[in-house]
This record gives C-alpha cells, structure tokens and sequence, in this order.
C-alpha cells in the first residue's frame, strides 16, 4: 500500500455501512426538503450548512 | 453564389429548454450524512422503502471517506471497469448495495474486493461510488456533447444570417457542426440500443463492447427494427451519416459542401440534422420533461406542480423573502396551491388556480408573481426530471405511460415522442407489468391494454374478407 493511501486509512474511520437507496436530486430545494422530512432538521440550518460547505 | 433570401432558421432542439448536465466537479458535503453535489444535482443514500424505522446509524457514510475515494479512484482502471458494469438506475424497493452485488458480474465483484483490498476503501464505498459515477457519467456525457452541440449550432446559424455567401468560413463551421451533431447522434444511438435491446445486460463490459462494435448503420437498422424509430426517420439519419463520411472522406466534397449551394439549401440540412439529434434526444430518454409537462395526465400534473411551488417556496424563504412574503401578505393569493395550465407556453399568463386576478392592477406584485411562476416552472421541469429518474421504468417509458394515462391516443404520443405507434403500443403492454407502486402512485391507474390493434391495411382485409 503507498504511504499516502497509509495516511489516508489512519485518518478515515471505517464507519461505512451504506443501507438505503442512492437518490438524484436536480436541486438545492429537492436534497434540502427531503433532508428536512427525513432527519427533521430545520431547513434554514440546512440552507446555512449548505451556503457555507459549498465552494 | 450569392443568395439574398431572408433566413428563418427553425430547430427541433430548444436550447432554451433542453437539460443540459454537464459533467461537473464533484463536491462532497456533510448535511446530516453525506451529499455528493455534481453542478446543479445532487446524490444521497434515502432509507430503503418504507423502512423509516431503521436504526438511525445504518445508513452512516463517511464524507471523507468519499471525498478520498473519488479523488482517488478517478483515473484507476479496475474502479472504471466497475463504474462501467454499473447499472443507471436500481428498484426503489431494494438496497443498493445488496441489489448491486447480485447484479454485477462475479469478475467485477472481485475487482470490488481487490481494490479495497490495495485501497483504504470498504468494498461497500467502492461499489456505491462507483454507481454515483455510473449515474453522472451517463446524464453528463451526452449532455457535454450537446452543450457544444448547441455552441456550434448557434455559430453556424448565425454566420449564415449575417452573410449572403458560403465562404470558406461557412464550410468550417458547418463541417464542425456536423462533426458534433454526428457525434451525439452515434452517443446517444448506442445508449438506447443498450437500454433497448440489453437492458440489465447492458452491465457486461462484453455486451457494450458489442453494441460498439456493430457500427452506426446496423445500431440505427436495429432501432428501427424494434420501431423505436420511425422508418422516414430512419432514412434521414443515414443521410446525416453518409453526409458526414462525404465531408470527411473527400476533401474536395469538404470544400464545396457536397453540392450545397445556396444558404437556404446549407439551413434546411441544418434544419433536418437538428431534428434528428432532437428524435435521438427523445427517444433516449433525455429530452422527455417538456412532453410530459405539456401533455402529462392530470393526477400526475397536479402531483408535479404542487411539489414545483413547494421547492419554489423552500428557494424563495431563502433567497427573496421579502418578495415572497409580499405574495403571502396578498389576500389575492395562496402559493401554495398555485397552478398553471401546462398547455401554454407562458405559465405566468395562464394562472387557473391560487391567485384571484380580479381587478389586479398593482403591476409590482404582478411583476413579483410572474417572477415566482417562472420559477415554479423551472421546478417543475427538475421534478419530472427526478421522478422519471427515480421510476422503475426507463425515463422514455415513464414518459409514455404519463401520456398513456392522460388517455391520448397511440398515434398522438408516438408523434409527440417521436416514435413509431406500434412502440407505443408494445410499451402500454410492459407498463402494465413493470410499473411499481411508485408510478401507480403518481398517476393512480396504470392503462390497460384492450383489443386487438391489428395494421390498419390487415384491418381492412379482414373487413373485407368478411
């Protein structure tokens, strides 16, 4: 294994356990309205997290 | 040769309108789990049917464990092996990863497991992003195409209005866009004959390989074959071809446009090779939204809409507040249940429900309105996007059996979806066994095939013989 994939597997914990179904959205208010159904998360702080992680 | 006549040019494909989804770079967030954005699209892993109550952690992913891995998996060949057995779309009712692991083949399954073992991935990752890349690569790659596609049709059109001879400028430019139209014509050829004929076989790296190889003539004889494409349409996409090898081959064609000599003669080859890109852009699937949008059945319609100004309102809260709450302080109007007839072509002016017009002479509001129902259409565009994407049918046979159910009649939906009425008809048939509760759903009841539907001309003959 290459040093850096070493690194890489030292800092990423091993919390993968994809159950579900991997869904298109076409847009910010389709991914942010189902994420608000799904978690209750208020839309507002889904917006902000979205404004600020976004490049 | 000089030629004055007044050009009107008149393409199939809408620029305007089209859907255009280049490749992007992809951005990986952490919004209650991780979210893949790609341009305008995003990707997350949904709970799986109606099991809500599954523990809350079962569906955790790392977001940097998939920022890492697309990074790192971009350029390596065994994870595009994978990404390339992949299939485009997965039932609703089934986890992905237990549905991709009894879907691809065992060679491709190995690849999954030796790459993790050399990577610091989980074979899971692995197989997830590799259909997060299955999934973009198909909507992109075409739609790259056809943004230069749309680029170089808009030059040549407009060298050909703004002179009144064909010059050598004329000629490169025509010849590139012939280049390009040929180029999304083959691409998107090749995808529909994989749906069509492969289907879930279209996986096999083998049965690909094969479609490639047949070549453009055999691919495009068996579209017809199975009636997905009409025979005159048929013909004039081998005209595309041949026009293409002549320019191509001979440079001394090249220069003269193959016998093109006037710019009313070079705008109706443009004319005609747009709409067989545009036959090719329905038929694949990809250009189907304005069709069901305009002729769609109403429970369906009224499904889509009322999600569109939900997603309208959601955007509006955050980018123009002080505008909406403006409409929801007008008696006059509940956003919620706006709606337009889908028929015209200016939803702004075709408001049926929500919004009282009566005696409405405050042209700022007005304004404001029309600005939200611009918006709601656009949302509601991406909403038939993403439901014919979440079907369990392709995205073209999501788009006959809307129609189908608006009860239209064979030959209008096989005009309207540029194809043949036999394919419409065939399809009514798979409909009624592959539409899951999802579709049943969203337009209450699948249609039915009834009576026979024999050739009109073996009708006849039978009227006659009896």
């Amino acid at each position: 294994m290459y040093p850096r994939d070493l690194l890489l597997q030292e800092r990423l914990c091993p919390i993968m356990s994809a159950k579900g179904q991997l869904r298109r959205f076409e847009n910010r208010a389709q991914l942010l309205r189902h994420i608000s159904e799904e978690t209750g998360t208020d839309i507002d702080t889904l917006w902000d997290e979205y404004e600020a992680q976004v490049e | 040769m000089g030629d004055d006549t007044d050009l009107d040019l008149s393409f199939a494909i809408d620029s305007e309108t089209v859907s255009l989804s280049p490749i992007g770079e992809y951005q990986v967030l952490d919004l209650e789990g991780p979210v893949v954005i790609v341009g305008d699209a995003s990707y997350r892993v949904v709970p799986v049917g109606e099991e809500s109550d599954q523990p809350e952690d079962v569906r955790e992913l790392g977001v940097d464990e998939i920022r890492a891995a697309l990074n790192e998996l971009a350029d390596n060949d065994d994870f595009q092996s994978i990404v390339d057995n992949c299939p485009t779309n997965t039932p609703l009712v089934y986890d992905d990863i237990d549905y991709l692991t009894r879907h691809l083949p065992t060679t491709s399954l190995q690849k999954c497991q030796e790459l993790s073992e050399s990577t610091p991935f989980d074979k899971e990752l692995l197989l997830q992003v590799a259909y997060v890349e299955r999934q973009n690569s198909l909507v992109g790659h075409s739609d790259n195409v056809l943004e230069y596609y749309l680029e170089q049709r808009a030059e040549i059109a407009e060298k050909l209005r703004s002179t009144d001879e064909i010059g050598s400028e004329i000629e490169r430019s025509f010849f590139s866009y012939l280049l390009l139209a040929s180029a999304l014509i083959e691409e998107l050829t090749t995808e529909t004959v994989l749906n069509e004929l492969f289907r879930e076989e279209a996986r096999l790296d083998s049965i690909t390989e094969h479609v490639r190889s047949m070549g453009h003539a055999k691919r495009l004889e068996k579209l017809c074959d199975i009636q997905i494409l009409t025979e005159d349409d048929h013909g004039s996409l081998v005209e595309v071809k041949e026009r293409r090898n002549n320019l191509v081959h001979d440079a001394q064609k090249r220069a003269g446009l193959d016998e093109l000599e006037s710019r009313r003669e070079v705008a109706q080859i443009l004319e005609k090779t747009d709409r067989c890109a545009s036959v090719l852009l329905t038929i694949s699937g990809k250009n189907i939204e304005s069709v069901i949008a305009k002729r769609g059945c109403e429970p369906y319609i009224e499904h889509a809409q009322s999600e569109a100004v939900a997603d309208t309102i959601t955007t509006w809260e955050q980018e123009n507040p002080e505008r909406l709450s403006r409409l929801h302080d007008c008696e006059r109007a509940a956003l919620e249940e706006i709606r337009w007839d889908t028929e015209e072509s200016d939803p702004g002016n075709n408001i049926t429900e929500g919004f009282t017009f009566d005696g409405f002479d405050d042209e700022e509001l007005y304004e404001i309105l029309m600005e939200f129902v611009g918006d709601a259409a656009k949302a509601f565009l991406d909403r038939i996007d993403a439901d014919a994407n979440e079907s369990n049918l392709d995205r073209f046979d999501f788009a006959v059996m809307v129609l189908l159910c608006a009860g239209h009649s064979y030959e209008e939906i096989a005009r309207w979806l540029d194809t043949d009425e036999k394919y419409v008809q065939r399809k009514e048939n798979v409909i009624a066994w592959r539409a899951s509760q999802f579709e049943k759903d969203l337009v209450e009841e699948i249609p039915r095939p009834e009576g026979p539907t024999w050739p009109s001309d073996t009708a006849s003959d039978d009227q006659d013989a009896c």
